[in-house]
């Protein structure tokens, strides 16, 4: 956990003096609304993507082959990538409200967690286990306990992302 | 009217979820965890109308439903939770009539979807193409609606015009 200083550090200094913040501080109040649902779109994507391969995985719609319905992953990273776009773009307009905010930190924790996570099931033999599964077929449990990793962290991410407004750090520049 | 959203926002429940607790976070989080879930649901299923995932039978996707129908379930309860914390602010915002209408609409599609497309598959149907036509045609309006319900939601934090009754929302 940060704890914000009196003054601001340098890296706070210099992204307040980027064209990026000077940009969304112009037209923050069109800007700031167009993006925030741009934001909630992507993870919505995310859900509906990474979130139901996961609930296969689990068992839900077991007569669905993974492999047949890994094929909406690319989707979801899209999703992802919108997001850490719009993302960037919010840390750029308020630095110090999202670094010393403690659900911004629990955010950036379970995003790492989701991503060390995937990279375990696309490096390890997961990956090739889960896609020889026929229709029917049940999941060998490591292929479980990733995709529960995995839907547990993302629903975690977007609770702390909700959560960021109520932990607003006290200080305003 | 305006006597009734006063009364409502002053009865203890209303003043409970609004007091400043864990309660109004903890709702908000559940209703935008439940529109995520319905809308990627919803987005899923079009895509797969739309020629994504072609390896998955179309039909086999109504299994995913209770995704859907669990979120709506969800969502219904903590709406009319926020609704009950802030009636008026909701009430006199045309935005939230229009979330409203997208929903509904949402909530049809998905209906006709399910019943239409996905257990009347084309392949087995003599009219396979005006069904195929069809189901992207109703896909595409699903994912407008979809996410315009999102868009929508997001924006009731911008839009509205009173917090309470005789207290302005500032925009």
């Amino acid at each position: 956990m940060f704890t914000e200083p009196l003054n601001p550090e340098p890296w706070e200094q210099w992204i307040r003096a980027s064209g990026l913040h000077h940009f969304i501080s112009a037209y923050g109040q069109w800007l700031w609304p167009a993006l925030q649902s741009i934001h909630y779109l992507g993870f919505s994507l995310l859900l509906g993507t990474v979130g139901l391969f996961d609930l296969r995985v689990l068992g839900m719609a077991r007569q669905i082959a993974p492999a047949k319905l890994h094929r909406l992953i690319p989707f979801g990273i899209a999703g992802f990538a919108v997001n850490l776009t719009t993302g960037i773009v919010f840390f750029f307009g308020f630095p110090e409200q999202y670094f010393y905010n403690p659900s911004f930190q629990l955010l950036v924790t379970f995003v790492m967690i989701a991503g060390a996570n995937a990279a375990l099931f696309y490096v390890t033999p997961v990956y090739g286990e889960v896609k020889r599964l026929e229709p029917g077929d049940d999941a060998p449990l490591r292929a479980k306990i990733i995709a529960g990793t995995s839907l547990s962290c993302w629903i975690a991410v977007l609770v702390c992302g909700r959560l960021i407004t109520f932990f607003r750090p006290p200080v305003f520049h | 009217m305006e006597g009734f959203f006063d009364w409502l926002e002053h009865t203890d429940l209303s003043q409970w979820i609004r007091g400043g607790s864990f309660a109004f976070p903890l709702i908000l989080t559940a209703h935008v965890l439940g529109a995520g879930f319905i809308a990627g649901t919803g987005a899923a299923v079009a895509f797969r109308l739309l020629g994504v995932a072609r390896g998955v039978p179309a039909a086999l996707f109504e299994r995913f439903y209770p995704v859907l129908w669990g979120a709506l379930a969800l969502n219904i309860v903590s709406g009319l939770l926020l609704l009950d914390a802030y009636p008026y602010k909701a009430f006199t915002n045309p935005v939230f009539y229009v979330k409203l209408s997208l929903v509904a609409c949402g909530v049809y599609l998905a209906v006709r979807i399910r019943d239409g497309v996905l257990r009347a598959p084309p392949w087995q149907s003599p009219a396979r193409h005006a069904i195929l036509e069809n189901s992207q045609i109703l896909a595409t309006l699903s994912l407008a609606c979809w996410a315009g319900t999102l868009i929508a939601g997001r924006l009731l934090a911008y839009t509205y015009k009173w917090l309470l009754v005789g207290v302005p929302g500032g925009f």
